[in-house]
């Protein structure tokens, strides 16, 4: 199937290498690769004694071989294309012996037609597919059912109805992905699970009371009054803001062509109600971390962005505390323990850096 | 969403600065050269110069699939022009039966624009293999975002209320989802009397008149809470007085 000859020999001339190195471009090598890997995500899907298992092994080794041939093809070596019945469909015709129709009902069944699961996180084009298939499913699941395809597919068995196993089994069978229980499957499924706590947790801590303090310079005073003029400049931030565009100037146009210009007209309006920019950042964080924890930060960071970061500055302090290597320190990490030393630092080299 | 893409052409060209290279508006732009009679070559480089005097940031190179994706477009669809959709007495009728006031607009929104793009199809080179027969009914799909469509409904509901709607509407069989994006509206009768004729798609839920909940008459709307009309309010009235009494 895979016929390969060796080399010519021929002699070193520096003025040809180029022609080696042409040879190496657009080659198959990362197909082949693919295919392997899709091949080894198969492999759970048949018991180890049946023909499909040993024939996928079969081509695992062909493939690996062939793998390195298509490494070495800048020397010269002629590579055959790979079979077209181990990616394409075999048609079945009326012409065609009981033999020929056997063979290309197993080749059929284990043609190397979808990726696995995991390579969602690897190709862009491999996410954006699988989305749609799931949001088109979705219509479908809330059109017949009003259940969300997510809550559909984690309900018990027994309390599903004919039709809801009908479209969950439709729903895995024309899945554009190979959803086996293979290695890497199962590897990228506890990934994204432990991904999605470690968000929760991040969620969470990031709208504690301290971590807006960092933003907020205490020492600054604030006006009641300033505060509440902050409070309604944001609520007409948040009102214009997606159709800044439709905002007309007295001669009719558009008076904003890009979002920085409608941000820096409001910081303008914001200047009208204080000069002082610290007082300004205290009264937006205070707006968007503590009174409405759950609202967009966009507000704060893209008028006042300068301010709370004249903010972080004033709370710069000359010692800091970093983990060092301590065989009797209280954190553990990858195995090793360390404990907090304090470094006293330049502060003029952080106001640099901010 | 564009609906007016010649009126939109137009703007485009006028001079002001334009911040990025946006895909749509490159098809437009491709579709409206040509119109004007240019060929590929031609169209290409209309676009590029006028990117490259209204937009300073413009970079031949970057935008490169875009100016060819969009062109290719521009060989596939014509330019969009305004037309009237007209929506007949038995269509209004059956969404005034489909439920609440907000489930209506946007079964009213989604009839127009089905209507709209049908009536409206700029599809170029579109040969038909077979001609229709009596028997092909034609079919009306909306190819929008459920979000899109509430948006130009006026309509704001949470995702619950969304679900729900959409699964009651598939179940009184007024439209089918066939996947994200993409439903069948099954009520369209062009046979009947012609009700509303609407002019303007950029509003086309203000078209939509007010019914009085109680007798069904046409009501002009004044308040959230105003959905009687004069003679059902004074009744509603007397019969919350008397109850007040006893």
């Amino acid at each position: 199937m895979y016929e390969t000859r060796n080399a010519p020999k021929s002699k070193i001339i520096e003025s040809e290498l180029y022609k080696s190195d042409l040879k190496g471009f657009d080659t198959k090598v990362g197909f082949l690769t693919n295919l392997s890997t899709t091949m080894y995500a198969m492999l759970p899907n048949f018991s180890e004694d049946s023909a499909e298992y040993k024939e996928i092994i079969r081509r695992l080794k062909q493939c690996r071989k062939e793998q390195g041939a298509i490494i070495d093809a800048t020397k010269g070596l002629v590579i055959k294309p790979i079979p077209e019945h181990w990616t394409k469909y075999t048609k079945i015709t009326e012409d065609m012996s009981e033999e020929e129709i056997e063979r290309a009902k197993f080749n059929n069944s284990i043609l190397i037609e979808k990726r696995p699961q995991f390579m969602v996180n690897l190709y862009q084009n491999y996410s954006r597919d699988y989305k749609k298939y799931c949001d088109d499913w979705n219509v479908r699941s809330i059109g017949n059912f009003n259940i969300e395809l997510k809550d559909l597919l984690v309900m018990d068995e027994e309390s599903l109805s004919e039709e809801q196993k009908e479209l969950i089994n439709k729903f895995y069978k024309y899945n554009p992905l190979l959803d086996s229980d293979c290695t890497m499957n199962i590897l990228s499924r506890y990934m994204q699970k432990k991904i999605k706590e470690i968000k929760n947790i991040n969620k969470i801590k990031l709208r504690t009371k301290e971590q807006s303090d960092d933003l907020r310079d205490m020492n600054v005073l604030s006006d009641k009054e300033h505060t509440t003029q902050i409070y309604k400049l944001c609520d007409k931030y948040k009102s214009e803001k997606r159709n800044f565009g439709n905002i007309k100037s007295e001669d009719g146009s558009s008076r904003f062509k890009t979002i920085e210009q409608y941000n820096k007209s409001i910081f303008q309006e914001a200047l009208l109600i204080s000069s002082n920019i610290s007082e300004l950042a205290n009264d937006a964080v205070s707006r968007c971390y503590v009174s409405y924890e759950h609202d967009n930060k966009e507000f704060a960071w893209s008028i006042f962005g300068n301010g709370i970061i004249e903010n972080i500055k004033s709370k710069v302090c000359d010692v800091i505390k970093i983990p060092f290597i301590d065989e009797n320190g209280d954190i553990e990490f990858l195995g090793k323990k360390y404990s907090k030393m304090e470094i006293k630092i330049n502060t003029e080299d952080i106001n640099d850096f901010l | 969403m564009i609906f007016y893409e010649n009126k939109r052409a137009e703007e485009l060209l006028k001079p002001s600065l334009i911040s990025y290279v946006s895909f749509d508006d490159v098809v437009i732009l491709a579709k409206y050269f040509k119109r004007m009679g240019k060929n590929r070559p031609q169209i290409k480089k209309s676009i590029i110069d006028f990117y490259e005097k209204h937009n300073p940031n413009f970079n031949e190179i970057l935008a490169r699939d875009c100016l060819n994706n969009g062109i290719k477009a521009a060989y596939k669809f014509g330019l969009r022009f305004p037309i009237d959709v007209r929506i007949t007495e038995d269509e209004i009728n059956t969404i005034r039966n489909a439920g609440n006031y907000k489930r209506q607009k946007v079964l009213f929104t989604m009839l127009v624009l089905a209507k709209y793009y049908k009536n409206n199809n700029t599809k170029l080179n579109n040969v038909n293999l077979e001609a229709p027969t009596e028997e092909d009914v034609p079919k009306f799909y909306v190819n929008e975002k459920i979000t899109t469509i509430l948006k130009l409904a006026k309509v704001n509901i949470s995702k619950k209320e969304r679900n729900t709607m959409a699964y009651e509407l598939q179940q009184q069989g007024l439209i089918v989802g066939i996947r994200t994006e993409a439903y069948r509206i099954c009520f369209v009768d062009d046979n009947s009397p012609v009700s509303i004729i609407v002019t303007d798609m950029n509003s086309l839920i203000d078209f939509y008149p007010w019914y009085c909940e109680s007798c069904g008459r046409v009501i002009e709307k004044r308040a959230k809470r105003h959905n009687l009309c004069l003679g059902c309010y004074k009744e509603k009235r007397r019969c919350d007085d008397r109850v007040r009494k006893y």
